[in-house]
């Protein structure tokens, strides 16, 4: 049994186990992309982003009344 | 697997006459005496090809283009359905704090909540003593004052007359409570509705006391 | 005297419909493998649902922190 054959086997042969890997891998690939874009995303904004900002506010974190 | 093969090629030599189809497993497919085409010629021969591998090639990239669509279609879908949803500015509106500590006793206060004014009165232990004292069968709306309240000497409730909407007057009409100017509805210390065509208690608004009743949370 | 039958003792097989405990148990194994593709499916297309990143999806072993919404105390409206 070569390994392409055990695949087949596994995997491709039924229908559901088809469906089923195509459904758990689209769950996993949905926050593994969502994670790895946020984190493009906050590496290329660096200084920028609110968490960053909020430390060189001063006194941003007392409260302001507005009433 | 490799029988079929063997049988599909050997069919291609002459030494069979029926050939089972491949591609299929099921027992039907292999017993299936229908003479299917001779595919041997547009096999992949060269050297070192594995039918499995290109079976499985062709599967995965099936599998894969499932996948980002299931993720495409569902992110189609929640970008439609979160445009429903309250942004954070709206949500940021929706909720007000006041503090209960500058209220002195017997007083009132109008807040603005959403747009609509909400009373808040601080009651006496008289008041909460007189508002008790109802005989609610006798009410329009027969409400009893501790439905109406969560800590006794805080009344908390829309400023909204219940006949036609208009802003009610504190400390007025003819049950010591609030007194509509607009058509004359009259609502004691608990609001709840006495004289007058309003045909409703004011209503009572979702709130919750936070750090030990030092302020209301109203929404 | 020989006993002959006269006619097959016929008996009814227990069933729910059409089903029968053999039917089903062919079918069973399928459909525990197309139940666990309907859940999945579901999951897909439930991961944003709030009510379900906080009650299912952040308690996910390895993968649950993408759902663990963690804000600083500082940023919340009061």
């Amino acid at each position: 049994m070569s390994f392409y054959h055990t695949v087949f086997n596994t995997v491709f042969k039924r229908n559901s186990v088809f469906l089923t890997t195509i459904f758990a891998g689209a769950f996993v690939f949905q926050a593994v992309f969502d994670e790895g874009v946020n984190k493009w995303w906050e590496a290329r904004n660096k200084g920028k982003l609110w968490k960053d900002v909020k430390l060189t506010i001063p006194g941003a974190g007392e409260e302001e009344d507005d009433e | 697997m490799l029988s079929r093969l063997s049988l599909r090629s050997g069919r291609s030599l002459g030494l069979a006459t029926t050939v089972a189809r491949s591609f299929s497993s099921s027992a039907h497919t292999l017993k299936s005496t229908y003479d299917s085409p001779d595919f041997t010629k547009y096999l992949n021969k060269s050297k070192g090809a594995n039918p499995d591998k290109t079976r499985d090639y062709t599967y995965l990239m099936v599998g894969a283009y499932g996948l980002v669509s299931a993720a495409a279609a569902k992110s189609t879908v929640d970008a439609f359905l979160s445009t429903m949803s309250a942004s954070n500015d709206v949500l940021a509106m929706a909720k007000v704090e006041i503090k209960l500590g500058s209220i002195p006793l017997g007083k009132n206060v109008v807040v603005k909540w959403q747009g609509k004014p909400v009373f808040i009165r601080h009651r006496t232990t008289d008041e909460i003593a007189e508002a008790n004292d109802v005989d609610i069968s006798t009410l329009r709306d027969p409400q009893k004052d501790s439905d109406r309240v969560i800590r006794p000497e805080w009344l908390i409730m829309m400023g909204i007359c219940t006949h036609l909407g208009c802003v009610p007057i504190g400390e007025a009409g003819d049950f010591g409570g609030w007194f509509c100017p607009c058509h004359g509805s009259h609502y004691d210390i608990s609001g709840r509705i006495r004289k007058g065509p309003a045909p409703l208690n004011l209503e009572v608004p979702h709130y919750e006391f936070v750090d030990e009743a030092e302020s209301v949370m109203i929404g | 005297m020989v006993n002959y039958i006269s006619k097959p003792a016929y008996k009814a097989v227990a069933h729910f419909g059409q089903i029968t405990p053999t039917a089903f148990k062919g079918y069973f194994t399928s459909l525990i493998f197309w139940g666990t593709a309907t859940v999945f499916g579901l999951a897909t297309f439930t991961e944003a649902w709030p009510l379900f990143q906080k009650n299912v999806y952040s308690k996910i072993p390895v993968l649950g922190k993408h759902w663990q919404k963690e804000v600083d105390p500082q940023d919340l409206p009061i």
